[in-house]
């Protein structure tokens, strides 16, 4: 053989293999990074930050769910009979705000159609400030989100995605049968975890003293909060006027406010709360929610698995009080609420709890 | 174009920042002592610029490039260079993705969880780190080698199977040969190399080492790592001839065994890591492979192939690392280096395949990779 032969037989051999595995992934397209699913494949959703963009731009619906752990539970199915909308669910597992609102702005832009966003806001981010991020920078497929065709080669160049992900797809083959799992079960985690007291509190380590110090939160970290909340709760809410945002912040268990409490945070919380509530209660398309103030829901602590996350029994209730108006935060209520919730788990009896 | 993470540190030292200086120092120096010595500055500066190497060597030296660059014929197409240079590059390439990345992620657990590593965690991770930066430094050259001659240009060989050496002076006449070279020439030498007696020859070879250790960080484990092999590189040319009635089996595992050592200090954080890894070794206490470091390293394509297997192999999910690891040993000390391959290179179907092969697979395994060991020196 001849170099030369051989020269053009090791060229042309790499970029058509290379080819063909880049055409393979952006036919099948298991991340939707291109387009929706095809219908005659069974693809299987699991991966949230490699796999949510692509449902937020390239499937049909006119409903989002959207946040973090907290909204792992929602059934779609429930969501799109309660309100007559066609949703998408997509958590992303201790998110922060910009990263869900990140997310959110990015639907926004593609989908015209969008007439509904369910949020959560997690009161554990209370005080994170505008550019926080769960993961370093290196953790975020930038590749799936950026609109740069060029960089896309770490999508169809990947050997994870292709043995974990395309050839995958690509076996489920049916004429005519394709399907997508169901946002229902994509990334509930109800039935894989014990609820109750003795599973809470065994996940729960209680600090030994109550402080004695009352945290306040200083200046700065009121201005940072600030800025986060006009940034990534309600910049979007004033551009859309036309999406109703149903935004509910997270109904944690008292032991979630045992820990406060111990802390000496309690005050803080509520402060950063009502900085939340007031800055979104200005917009007529805020539907804001609020569980904290029913203990029927927070000391009971079958509902919970550890000390925040809650089964789906609560996600439940939770679509039908947005559809019903009930526990809904109003410019006349808040302040009762605020206060209510603060003399709540001032006064709770934490140790009986603990014996 | 494919999407790489520098992190603002790196900024603040340009890349290959030790490789260009030192390939500059050698210039002056050079032209200093011999002042006929002349170039263009177009010359100087492609000679400084040349990119192939630019980044973490080998060290090349001005009139080992500035010929070529002057020289007609090789400013010609070559389609015999190009079929060498993509095979090299192509070897290069797997060696760095596909060895040296897959090692590195245990290398990577391991440190950061030394304490909790026990005997055999502990010298897999060991030997992984020998393989890894063998593969990660060599992989490179072979990329810029191959590269150049892509380009019809030469450059000098780099690695030559150090791992097959019987004492610690072969194995710096094997390891990073343009840097021994460099050390030799420009330090060793001019202290007086070994015309001045044998304590001053021995004191010279010590420092060079020193310095050496020195060059490669600011962290006394780099100095550990250096004053060590000075050490070990004095007691050998103290005892050439003792050396010499070693059963040339018992002298090789002395080296390896003592290479491997030395290599924990040039990886660890901190001296207070690398005598904590020494002690997980020494206590002999045997657990089998951690699943959180299987879980760590992620090698996908094995994986893959692993779970096509039937349940009667199942122990293969555990122990693969260890098979793997037994496997690139024997291709470091069985196999020919790039180098020999290169060097009897016949244009054919097989090669062609294999190369195919490699570029393929290396490339789908980039976008889950890191960066080059060798930047930060």
């Amino acid at each position: 053989m001849k170099n030369t032969r051989y020269n053009l037989i090791v060229v042309f051999g790499t970029m058509t293999i290379l080819s063909l595995i880049a055409i393979l992934t952006i036919v099948i397209d298991p991340y939707f990074h291109y387009h929706k699913p095809l219908p005659d494949f069974h693809y299987r959703i699991s991966n949230q930050r490699y796999q949510n963009d692509g449902v937020l731009r390239n499937f049909d619906y006119d409903a989002i769910i959207i946040g973090t752990s907290m909204i792992e539970n929602f059934k779609t199915t429930q969501l799109d009979e309660l309100f007559h909308v066609k949703s998408v669910l997509t958590p992303f597992s201790g998110a922060s705000y910009k990263e869900i609102n990140d997310n959110m702005q990015r639907a926004i832009g593609y989908n015209k159609s969008i007439k509904m966003i369910v949020r959560s806001i997690d009161v554990n981010h209370y005080f994170d400030k505008v550019n926080d991020m769960r993961y370093d920078d290196s953790f975020y497929p930038k590749y799936l989100t950026n609109d740069n065709f060029f960089d896309d080669v770490s999508y169809f160049w990947n050997k994870s995605v292709l043995f974990n992900y395309t050839t995958e797809v690509l076996c489920t083959y049916s004429k005519g049968n394709g399907s997508v799992t169901e946002f229902d079960e994509a990334f509930n985690w109800n039935d894989r975890h014990e609820f109750g007291k003795e599973a809470v509190l065994a996940s729960y380590e209680r600090t030994g003293m109550k402080a004695e110090k009352i945290m306040i939160p200083t200046s700065k970290q009121i201005i940072d909060f600030k800025e986060n909340i006009d940034v990534n709760l309600v910049k979007a809410v004033k551009e859309n006027p036309e999406i109703q945002f149903y935004y509910f912040i997270t109904p944690y268990s008292v032991v979630y406010w045992d820990s406060m409490d111990r802390d000496g945070k309690l005050d803080m919380v509520l402060q950063a709360e009502k900085m939340v509530i007031e800055s979104l209660l200005e917009y007529e398309n805020v539907h804001l929610f609020s569980f904290s103030a029913d203990l029927l829901i927070t000391a009971d602590l079958n509902n919970y698995k550890d000390s925040i996350h809650y089964s789906e029994d609560i996600n439940s209730y939770i679509l039908q009080s947005m559809k019903k108006n009930e526990h809904r935060l109003t410019k006349d209520n808040y302040e009762e609420y605020l206060k209510n919730v603060y003399y709540i788990y001032s006064t709770y009896d934490y140790d009986s709890l603990f014996q | 174009m494919l999407s790489t993470n520098m992190p603002l540190l790196n900024l603040l030292l340009p890349l290959g920042i030790s490789f260009f200086t030192f390939q500059q120092l050698s210039y002056i120096i050079d032209s200093y002592r011999n002042p006929a010595l002349h170039y263009s500055m177009i010359d100087y500066v492609l000679f400084v610029v040349f990119f192939p190497q630019l980044i973490a060597g080998p060290i090349v030296t001005h009139d080992e490039m500035i010929p070529q660059f002057n020289d007609d014929n090789k400013k010609r197409w070559s389609a015999d260079d190009f079929a060498l240079g993509i095979t090299a590059f192509a070897y290069g390439l797997a060696k760095k993705v596909l060895i040296a990345d897959t090692f590195g992620n245990f290398v990577n657990y391991g440190f950061d969880n030394i304490s909790s590593l026990g005997s055999l965690n502990a010298i897999f991770v060991v030997v992984a780190y020998t393989i890894q930066i063998y593969f990660d430094f060599s992989g490179y050259c072979d990329m810029a080698t191959g590269i150049a001659k892509m380009l019809h240009f030469d450059l000098p060989m780099n690695f030559n199977s150090p791992y097959k050496s019987f004492s610690v002076t072969e194995f710096w006449k094997r390891w990073h040969m343009t840097l021994t070279r460099f050390l030799r020439n420009y330090v060793y030498i001019p202290l007086g190399g070994n015309r001045k007696g044998k304590a001053k020859t021995y004191l010279n070879l010590w420092l060079v080492f020193l310095i050496s250790g020195i060059w490669h960080g600011a962290n006394y484990t780099f100095i550990v790592w250096g004053i060590l092999h000075g050490s070990v590189m004095v007691i050998e040319r103290m005892n050439k001839e003792r050396m010499k009635g070693l059963h040339p089996a018992l002298s090789w595992i002395l080296t390896f065994v003592f290479i491997n050592i030395a290599w924990i200090f040039f990886r660890a954080d901190s001296l207070g890591d690398a005598f904590a890894m020494i002690k997980q070794i020494a206590m002999l206490q045997f657990t089998p492979i951690s699943a959180d470091m299987l879980a760590a390293a992620r090698c996908v394509g094995i994986e893959k192939l692993i779970s096509y297997s039937s349940e009667f192999y199942s122990i293969l999910q555990t122990a693969y690392p260890i098979i793997m690891q037994l496997a690139v040993l024997f291709m470091v000390l069985f196999c020919k280096n790039t180098n020999e391959r290169i060097n009897e290179f016949k244009p054919g179907f097989k090669n062609a395949v294999i190369v195919i092969v490699l570029l393929s697979y290396s490339i789908m395994s980039l976008s889950q990779i890191s960066t080059f060991l060798y930047f930060n020196f």
